[in-house]
């Protein structure tokens, strides 16, 4: 549906492109009948598998061309079209926006997100633990609604403003806060995380950038960005530090709950805006995080310091490593047991890129054999003993675990 | 703190440890919503963040403590985004 509703942007783009009398005038020749062309051919070339799109352009010698959008490298296009030429470009799939609606599963970081009683924030980040959980961060009132919600609430992709509703569009339970002082207690950090997975929440932004796991100080001067719900990215530069702050949570104009927060920094400029919070902001370069965004004024963004943030809730920033085995690395496993008491082993193993495998049997190479993941090796002694194995890439140090069976 | 021979030998304080010494009253003053460390004139400042330039503040502020200038910006009030 999604795909279908750009689908037919495009197309009506450029019918209004060809309509008008004021750009026609600046028409390269051929525009107009390469647009002809590209409609007449639009639904025989989108009912093709992996053709995503199609618009009309001028090439490099500023002859009107047919693009076509294919999702992967490997999808063809037809050389021309009633004699216009044709440009395959690889697009990937096309996705609507889904800052303020709901995204497909896996959801991007930078996105709104909620309790169902709040109206709606964005996410932060993908962090993990130390088991291997993995979580949505956001802010205290973003998933935690202020200290009123209880753990294991849901947490929503999008929020309630945006139209979600649990349980359809949960991506994660409330697993942690810091409850926020509102009694004129000093505060670090707004900040709280749901449990979620990997198959319900990406570690990339919306916009394709993936924050580090290298965490970086906020200092004067700092140039940094943030991806959230309403201003979508936007770049600024850190102009305070060590800022202590008073926020309003509730009653305006005219405050009726307020917090205080001490060692935060500002971003100044128009860096963000309601509904941003819970925006991770990075080094605009790197990617490194700096702070989670929970605050701000006509002209100021206030953000908490990332790493009281991961300190808090004992996590660290999810960039997938870690969570795969590395390249290279082979899994091996072994299966001993005897035949008529002959002792023999079988031996699995993935993991292996090489067309062969050098096998080990107590620091002894005892074949090389073909990569297919299995080997029954005859050992042929009989009573007690002990065997160990571990299986290598041909020729080379890049082996597997080491496996020991006894008899 | 306010030893004289200490003072007199790690000579100015730093911009953090002023700070510190002053924030609770500068909070204290009414209109002042934060308060914070910045630049200006290419030297590490004290920010005063205030609703507005309208009220009288800079009469109550000082325009410079232990060496380092208080410099006031209308920020408007802070509301959690």
């Amino acid at each position: 549906m999604r795909k279908l509703n750009v689908l037919v942007a495009i197309v009506i783009a450029f019918a209004l492109f060809a309509a008008s009398p004021y750009l026609a005038a600046q028409q390269p020749p051929g525009l107009a009948r390469a647009i002809d062309a590209q409609q007449r051919n639009n639904p025989a070339l989108l009912s093709q598998p992996g053709i995503v799109g199609t618009g009309v352009g001028v090439n490099a010698q500023g002859i009107p061309v047919i693009r076509v959008y294919v999702e992967t490298p490997g999808v063809g296009a037809p050389p021309n079209l009633e004699n216009i030429p044709v440009e395959r470009v690889v697009t990937g799939q096309v996705y609507a926006q889904c800052y303020q609606s709901e995204c497909p599963r896996p959801v991007p970081l930078g996105v709104s997100t909620g309790h169902p009683d709040i109206t709606a924030g964005t996410i932060a980040a993908r962090v993990k633990d130390g088991s291997g959980n993995v979580y949505a961060l956001s802010n205290n009132h973003v998933y935690a609604n202020q200290n009123l919600a209880h753990i294991n609430d849901p947490v929503l992709q999008p929020g309630a403003v945006d139209g979600g509703s649990a349980p359809t569009d949960t991506i994660g339970q409330l697993a942690d806060f810091a409850p926020i002082n509102f009694s004129g207690g000093n505060n670090q950090i707004d900040a709280a995380i749901a449990l979620s997975s990997t198959e319900l929440l990406q570690n990339v932004t919306f916009s394709g950038y993936k924050p580090t796991n290298t965490l970086a100080a906020a200092s004067l001067g700092l140039s940094v960005k943030k991806e959230g719900r309403t201003t979508g990215v936007t770049f600024g530069q850190i102009s305070e530090v060590n800022v202590t702050v008073v926020v309003c949570y509730a009653g305006f104009p005219l405050c009726t709950k307020s917090a205080t927060f001490v060692n935060q920094f500002a971003v100044a400029g128009s860096f963000s805006a309601g509904g941003d919070s819970g925006s991770l902001i990075v080094t605009s370069a790197e990617n490194n995080p700096v702070g989670l965004l929970f605050a701000g004024s006509s002209n100021r963004t206030i953000g908490n310091r990332i790493q009281d943030v991961l300190n808090y809730f004992n996590v660290s920033i999810d960039d997938g490593s870690g969570s795969q085995p590395p390249p290279g690395s082979i899994q091996l496993s072994v299966n001993g047991y005897k035949v008529k008491g002959v002792h023999r082993a079988d031996l699995t193993w993935s993991g292996a890129t090489s067309s062969n495998l050098d096998i080990y049997r107590n620091g002894s190479k005892i074949t090389t054999t073909a990569n297919d993941g299995f080997l029954t090796d005859v050992i042929g002694s009989r009573g007690n003993a002990s065997y160990t194995y571990k299986v290598c890439e041909a020729g080379t140090a890049t082996c597997s675990n080491e496996v020991t069976i006894n008899f | 703190m306010k030893s004289p021979s200490t003072s007199d030998e790690a000579g100015p304080r730093a911009i953090e440890d002023v700070l510190n010494a002053n924030r609770d009253a500068l909070m204290a003053t009414p209109g002042v919503v934060g308060v914070g460390i910045g630049e200006a004139g290419g030297r590490p400042c004290i920010k005063v963040f205030v609703v507005d330039n309208s009220s009288n503040l800079a009469a109550q502020v000082p325009s410079a403590v232990e060496g380092y200038a208080v410099v006031i910006e209308a920020t408007g009030g802070f509301r959690a985004r």
